[in-house]
């Protein structure tokens, strides 16, 4: 039988929060108002649908205690319970007045493994006995989820108290909980019956298959984005004595605003792989993401400094000279690299304030055309990438209960590009010197999306992890 | 292919806007069909497949035949041009007034010598990438008439395909290696027109051919040239490979009287096989090995623009990783229709105004707070003496609850209920409304004081919850306040 958990408790405790957090679904209703879910709602995990494991959200109970004393009215030996329960729905699905327990039951009755989430932040209160009583009666395996919704704490009273109903009971910040605490709750499942664990094992494999996939066709989307963005030119005739500045400005523009939108593209793409499409981006000005790529602030803020720039465009020029002497033998005594250092370091220094090469070209039929573009700034690609490494961190932890908009502080950032490992910097660094030569190839592309999902892979493992 | 591949590009674009679950899901079932296959044979198989089903894929279809068309009909016209500029060429290169006799190392410097130079050229600047020589390999290629066509047809179809030397990774390799199948479709155009001219020429007219050099040039060293120059055929071609006594022969100067006797002349057309398999051999034969090498790098490129498309990748990726599906019914049912929240009582002040002494019930539920504490803040804030203070629970059933209120004053004119605001109101404190109201009548004021952790007025949402909760009653006499310290 497929392990099947209903998500059973209290209205407004945050079970729809938790399915949604564990179901990746953004869809699920979340709300205040007692009442949201209003019938069991079945989210089954597949593998190339084979059915692994099914969330049954629920909606919360309403008259436990009539229910209750429905059970034990009729109560006859321990062991008939379950069947007591199962009657109680048979006998009730049609009574408006248990709508929501009939709703709750029906798949715990069926046989689902029962997981009954709290709110920690609230204090215990003993009228949650009368749910835990019902629950007991239904005779099947039982976790306790402490869940956090507001800022108080009161996860030891609830303990104390769960620990009397429940086999297991977990605390589970459902709109903070990263990936791996969200692996470590689903392997907690299988602790409710030894004979759920294979398929919640495969589940948990092909989850951390999946996450690791993902991570990859984000960095091909960023190295793509890259790539575009780097050769992205805007070309426009020049008239017959027509002013240059006007029309190089306004082709600036256009350069520039075909670049955001080719990055907001790119934003788009990566938030859909983590089935994150409805993600809104909260528009502030304390949130970085929505600093504007062209202006210094950003620069500063996501890319290198003028000093890294140089060492990197120097490690890089280096490798480069390096092949000349490797084809001499050595015989070059390493000049080389000493030249290649100096011209990529050179480069790096005296170009890191200007944008975009401007060129005015000839046509064939007279008359001339001007070409701005493609970004030549040694800092730019850095400033791309380090944008898109933050969003991408953002969205990668985003909880899909989590229904505000992402922002970027500032204390979150702190120029992470100059934080990265030297030997990847100084990679980068000489792919971004390939891509704006011609010899850029697809094969360039790929092994910069390579470098990318390394980078990405450092800055999840630099997220702190919520509670 | 190149139509496919064209079309799968910009379909891919297109699909973009398909929910990514629903791509995901097409996909992924498709791929599960194409397991073991090559990736380029699973796109193409992906494509057979999705193609029946998308109607709207009509205008991007057109866009790769039209593409694939117009370089079948360049590479026609193409071979066309040189066809005929190789009748033009080596109908001067052949051009024969009897006086003196066609000089060989014109006629094959013209034929295979520059020609040759070309092809060296190509080699050494389009096919082996020189670091730093962008310069001069954008100059040469700008003398390419491949790239010429290119641009017109990048024009002609306002496609971005053939402007090459743009670092734009696959793309540019199949730019270059389009054009070069367009030029040796030119080349060998040459080499058939100048072949076919030149046996016409020899079928139909009478030619003469000699060397003349003003160097101190023997002509066994001329020989030793010709002999190596014809080693490739000499063993099956023997009347190809001219011997000794002909290049002695063939020497002319044009200061000798008289012209030639004609028994030299006709000896002097004896050249014909070994000019028309040396133009064979070293003109027409590199461009068909080229041209062959040139497609089978045009296939590779054009596998390569396939595979090195971002959307593609996505695509295989979609097509062979197990499909993990989270997703489940999110529809949820009619929520109920939402209701005016009650009004609430402006504030406890006006509340007090109207209280009098001994009037008040005072009702706990569920241990919101202590009675003693209920009990002082509403005589405190609202100026109300209670005549009856009770807690009642859940925990306590029905009848339980029912005794506990028939020890109250049943013409009680107001209820103070105070209640954890923290916890929504349940169906069953609404069922434990409706005892009260059973007990004390419906002209009584009830009025809700839901608390917060710390025992004054509740939060805004919390409020709103109780409010809205409550407000579905439609009971007049109900009020929720906030319990202001």
């Amino acid at each position: 039988m497929i392990p099947t958990f209903a998500v059973v408790g209290h209205p407004n405790k945050g079970k729809s929060s938790i399915v949604a957090t564990l179901a990746e679904d953004e869809r699920i209703l979340i709300g205040p108002t007692p009442g949201t879910t209003r019938s069991a709602h079945r989210h089954t995990f597949s593998i190339d649908d084979q059915p692994r494991y099914v969330l049954v959200d629920t909606p919360g109970f309403q008259r436990p205690r009539a229910v209750l004393d429905w059970l034990e009215a009729r109560a006859g030996s321990a062991s008939e319970r379950p069947q007591l329960v199962a009657r109680f729905v048979e006998e009730h699905a049609d009574d408006p007045r248990f709508h929501d327990e009939c709703e709750l039951l029906r798949p715990i009755i069926e046989g689902a493994g029962i997981l009954y989430v709290v709110d920690g932040s609230k204090p215990y209160g003993p009228e949650y006995e009368l749910e835990m009583q019902v629950l007991r009666w239904t005779g099947r395996p039982r976790m306790a989820l402490i869940n956090l919704i507001g800022s108080g704490d009161y996860v030891e009273a609830w303990r104390q108290a769960l620990d009397q109903y429940f086999s297991i009971v977990r605390v589970f910040n459902a709109v903070q909980a990263d990936f791996s605490r969200r692996l470590a709750l689903l392997r907690a499942f299988a602790e409710l019956d030894e004979n759920w664990r294979s398929a919640l094992d495969s589940a948990v494999e092909a989850l951390t298959a999946e996450r690791r996939r993902r991570l990859e066709r984000s960095a091909a989307e960023i190295a793509d984005c890259l790539v575009a963005c780097l050769t992205l030119t805007e070309r426009s005739a020049l008239g017959e004595g027509g002013a240059q500045q006007p029309m190089e400005e306004t082709l600036t523009r256009r350069l520039q605003d075909r670049i955001r939108r080719r990055e907001q593209d790119a934003r788009d793409r990566v938030q859909s792989l983590y089935r994150h499409q409805a993600l809104a981006r909260e528009e502030s000005a304390s949130d970085l993401l929505a600093t504007d790529i062209f202006t210094r602030e950003g620069w500063e803020l996501f890319g290198l400094s003028r000093t890294q720039l140089l060492v990197s465009g120097a490690l890089s020029g280096a490798v480069a000279g390096g092949g000349v002497d490797v084809l001499l033998g050595g015989a070059s005594l390493l000049l080389g690299a000493g030249i290649g250092a100096l011209v990529g370091g050179a480069g790096a220094w005296f170009g890191s304030d200007e944008l975009a090469k401007v060129k005015v070209l000839g046509q064939r039929l007279g008359g001339s055309v001007l070409q701005v573009g493609p970004v030549k700034a040694p800092n730019f690609p850095w400033v791309l990438l380090g944008r898109a490494v933050a969003h991408h961190g953002l969205v990668a932890e985003q909880n899909h209960a989590r229904r505000e908009a992402i922002s970027l502080a500032l204390s979150e950032t702190q120029n992470f590009m100059g934080t990265l490992p030297d030997r990847l910097r100084r990679e980068l660094a000489d792919l971004f010197r390939k891509l704006s030569t011609d010899d850029a190839d697809g094969g360039i592309q790929r092994a910069l999306a390579m470098l990318i999902a390394e980078a990405l892979a450092l800055e999840n493992d630099k997220t702190p992890a919520a509670d | 292919m190149l139509a496919a591949v064209l079309d799968i590009r910009s379909w891919l674009e297109e699909d973009r806007h398909t929910p990514f679950a629903e791509r995901l899901h097409r996909d992924r079932k498709i791929g599960r069909t194409l397991n073991g296959r090559s990736a380029v044979e699973q796109v193409l198989g992906w494509w057979r497949q999705v193609l029946p089903t998308t109607a709207q894929v009509s205008t991007a279809n057109a866009s790769g035949t039209k593409v694939e068309h117009a370089c079948t009909v360049s590479a026609a016209v193409l071979l066309l041009l040189g066809f005929l500029g190789g009748v033009a060429v080596s109908g001067a290169a052949f051009a024969y007034q009897g006086q003196y006799p066609v000089n060989l190392f014109t006629l094959l410097g013209v034929l295979v010598g520059l020609p040759l130079l070309f092809l060296f050229a190509t080699l050494l600047m389009l096919l082996w990438p020189l670091h730093g020589a962008g310069g001069l390999r954008s100059a040469l290629a700008g003398l390419n008439l491949g790239r010429w066509v290119g641009s017109w047809l990048d024009r002609a179809l306002q496609v971005d395909l053939f402007a090459t030397f743009q670092p734009s990774g696959a793309q540019s390799g199949f730019a270059r290696w389009q054009l070069l199948v367009f030029s040796q479709w030119l080349a060998i155009g040459f080499f058939l027109g100048a072949l076919v001219l030149g046996f016409l020429l020899v079928a139909f007219t009478d030619l003469a051919f000699g060397w003349s050099t003003t160097l101190d040039l023997k002509a066994e060293r001329v020989f030793d040239w010709v002999r190596v120059a014809a080693m490739p055929w000499a063993a099956w071609l023997p009347s190809a490979t001219p011997d000794l006594a002909l290049v002695e022969t063939s020497r002319y100067f044009r200061l000798e009287q008289g012209g030639m006797p004609l028994s030299r002349a006709s000896v002097l057309g004896t050249w014909w096989p070994f000019i028309l398999a040396t133009v064979a051999f070293y003109g027409l034969l590199p461009r068909l090995l080229l041209m062959a090498f040139c497609y089978w790098r045009l296939r590779h490129a054009v596998r390569r623009m396939l595979l090195d498309d971002s959307e593609v990748t996505a695509l295989l990726d979609r097509l062979n990783s197990p499909m993990v599906s989270l997703e489940g019914s999110a529809e949820e049912g009619e929520l109920e229709t939402p209701v005016a929240p009650l009004p609430a009582m402006p504030s406890a002040r006006d509340y007090a105004g109207g209280a009098t002494d001994g009037d008040a019930v005072i009702v706990v539920w569920n241990g919101a707070v202590s009675e003693e504490t209920a009990v002082a803040w509403a005589r405190r804030v609202l100026g109300a003496s209670a005549h009856t203070s009770l807690s009642l629970s859940v925990l306590q059933d029905e009848s339980e609850q029912r005794g506990l209120l028939e020890s109250c004053r049943a013409s009680a004119s107001r209820i103070l209920l105070f209640t954890k605001g923290w916890e929504p109101p349940l169906l069953e404190f609404m069922d434990f409304l409706g005892l009260l109201r059973e007990h004390f009548g419906s002209d009584c004021s009830l009025t809700i004081l839901p608390l917060n952790l710390q025992k004054t007025g509740v939060d805004p949402d919390d409020r709103q919850v109780w409010s809205q909760a409550l407000g579905r009653l439609r009971d007049p006499r109900l009020y929720v306040m906030e319990a202001v310290s």
